[in-house]
């Protein structure tokens, strides 16, 4: 029992405590930009729709579902890390082609949207297009890189210590998916 | 420590749960007419699928209580917050 009363029979939390400050901070500020979007969308929503109809609605839910598919790889890693005589390499390289896909996928449609002329100074929406989905890409290959050293990381003698280690490597992806969910769904598909 | 046996299975469920639920949103978006109703579906669906990787993927659902509520809290706060600005 902790000292807040709460039984931990059965319960263990997975990763180092940093990693979970580093997961809420994001939440919190993501939080705050999906809001303040949504705000301006409600004042000026024919400027925003008329940006998400020039959006390749496809390029959005292949995307998805790389991040969704990289995720699967990485948990199945993840956990075959945690019992010895399991291979965890093919987990962490498939989350990493997954992963390389989707950087692939947004150079193509932003490079796409340069050559129409497009920019982030062209409207309201395509400046929060290209700021959320930046700072985004950001944290993707923030996430790369950090998979790839859990993927040379693995390949030694894994350790409880190592085994923490790739956990939080592993949560810090799954950030990255999660908050991509909620970005899909805002950049692409709402409409008012 | 060693995740409970199925983990596998229960990975590769909550993988294909969430990409029906992608397929649907996108589908719901398409076909709709009714913006407001298919815009409050979508943000539902997203929050789900959020709940459904922060539970699974990240293995919160065997978590300290209070951490796996801290996220469903967010969850919960952000959903109904963006809701209510895209739709009031």
């Amino acid at each position: 029992v902790t000292i807040s009363g709460e039984s931990t029979v059965g319960r263990r939390t997975v990763g180092e405590i940093g990693i979970w400050i580093v997961i809420f901070g994001d939440l919190v500020m993501f939080g705050l930009f999906f809001s303040v979007y949504a705000w301006y969308y409600r004042q000026d929503p024919e400027v925003f729709a008329q940006g998400q109809s020039l959006l390749d609605r496809t390029i959005g839910l292949t995307n998805t579902l790389l991040l969704l598919t990289s995720s699967l790889f990485v948990a199945i890693a993840t956990d075959a890390a945690r019992q010895s005589g399991r291979r965890v390499t093919p987990g962490f390289a498939g989350g990493i082609a997954c992963g390389l896909g989707f950087v692939a996928l947004k150079a193509l449609e932003w490079s796409a949207k340069f050559a129409s002329g497009l920019a982030i100074t062209s409207s309201d929406f395509f400046m929060y297009f290209f700021t959320l989905s930046g700072i985004h890409l950001a944290h993707v290959i923030v996430g790369l890189i950090v998979l790839t050293l859990m993927l040379r990381h693995c390949q030694r003698a894994t350790t409880t210590r190592n085994v923490a280690m790739l956990e939080s490597g592993a949560i810090f992806w799954h950030l990255v998916d999660m908050l991509w969910v909620m970005l899909f769904a805002l950049l692409y598909l709402v409409r008012l | 420590v060693s995740a409970p046996a199925g983990s596998r299975h229960r990975y590769a469920t909550a993988w294909l749960i969430l990409v029906i639920a992608t397929l649907f949103s996108f589908e719901v978006l398409q076909q709709s007419t009714m913006h407001a109703l298919a815009t409050r579906i979508v943000i539902g669906v997203a929050a789900i699928k959020i709940a459904i990787i922060g539970l699974e993927f990240m293995e919160l659902r065997m978590s300290l209580l209070w951490l796996r509520n801290l996220f469903l809290g967010w969850i919960v706060v952000i959903s109904t917050v963006l809701i209510a600005l895209l739709s009031l």
